[in-house]
């Protein structure tokens, strides 16, 4: 369900940029500029949530007082829509005619010509995202440890993505922008540090045997 | 216990197209937004009036004006597309 729903989306996402991109004036149009812009931010906040929620599941902790079952489905929409929307921020950079950035650019690290270690944090999220999801994806291949251990890289793979929106984005310095990056930051943090160091202050939740790893 | 791992177990299918429609509705938000956002800065200077033949070529003014946003923006902005992307309105 996830998987389909999500490819649904990057298709759509595609199309609609394509089209947009068709019809941008090559030298002044903005159209594949706003919709890269737009999709990085919808990627990162999905990613975001992605993370939040999975380490909600994690603390058994019942977000809003959902249903646990609900906050694990959650956690999946949001981790392969992020995907999508990341996929479709690359195929908008890719489109755009002013900042020249080619396939080779989004899927190899440092190899942009517009700021490459700032590029390269994002393309290095993309790679950690896909290895996330594929493990989960088949996770017949993997031992639960393996996996866990796999999973893990969701921390850095949204530090990356961060870290990529902080220094390559054009809108960080804008207060709307820089507020999201904090709170997002803020909250992983206070999430983790309660993951990492004080897994019983979770509650009465985190002893629920209905819902297993 | 059956593990949860993995796509295949999945449940709650009407969430999930929820948070998807959310999703694409954010983005499509903030497409417009950032869109709209362009009017009536540099780029809104650059539209050619009514009538005139669309021209990439920036006009007097919008070149002024790009020129000193190329100039307040320069410390951050790549050398190699600094006066495109000012004009554009993306060189911060």
């Amino acid at each position: 369900m996830s998987w389909r729903l999500a490819l649904a989306v990057a298709i759509g996402l595609v199309l609609a940029i394509g089209v947009a991109a068709i019809r941008e004036d090559p030298g002044t149009g903005t159209a594949s500029w706003d919709a890269a812009r737009a999709a990085g931010f919808a990627g990162y906040l999905l990613l975001w949530a992605s993370v939040v929620t999975g380490m909600a599941v994690s603390l058994r902790v019942r977000l809003l007082k959902v249903p646990m079952t609900v906050v694990l489905e959650s956690h999946r929409i949001v981790s392969a829509l992020a995907l999508s929307f990341v996929f479709g921020h690359a195929f908008a950079l890719i489109l755009d005619p002013v900042v020249h950035f080619s396939p080779v650019d989004a899927v190899v690290p440092f190899t942009s010509a517009y700021r490459p270690w700032q590029t390269g944090a994002g393309t290095i999220a993309l790679w950690l995202l896909v290895v996330v999801l594929g493990t989960t994806a088949a996770p017949a291949i993997f031992s639960y440890a393996r996996w866990r251990a796999l999973h893990y890289l969701s921390f850095p793979c949204w530090g990356m993505a961060l870290l990529h929106g902080i220094t390559a984005g054009s809108d960080t310095s804008a207060g709307p922008v820089l507020a999201i990056y904090v709170l997002t930051a803020a909250s992983v943090a206070a999430f983790g540090t309660v993951r990492a160091f004080g897994r019983g202050w979770a509650g009465e939740g985190a002893a629920n045997p209905r819902v297993s790893r | 216990m059956r593990s949860r791992r993995g796509f295949r177990t999945e449940r709650h299918g009407l969430l999930k197209v929820a948070v998807s429609a959310v999703a694409v509705a954010g983005f499509g938000g903030g497409w417009i937004a950032f869109t709209t956002g362009h009017d009536g800065g540099v780029t809104a200077a650059e539209q050619p009036a009514a009538g005139e033949a669309p021209t990439p070529v920036p006009s007097s003014a919008a070149a002024t004006v790009a020129a000193t946003t190329t100039a307040a923006r320069s410390a951050s902005t790549p050398v190699a597309s600094r006066p495109t992307m000012a004009r554009r309105g993306r060189a911060s």
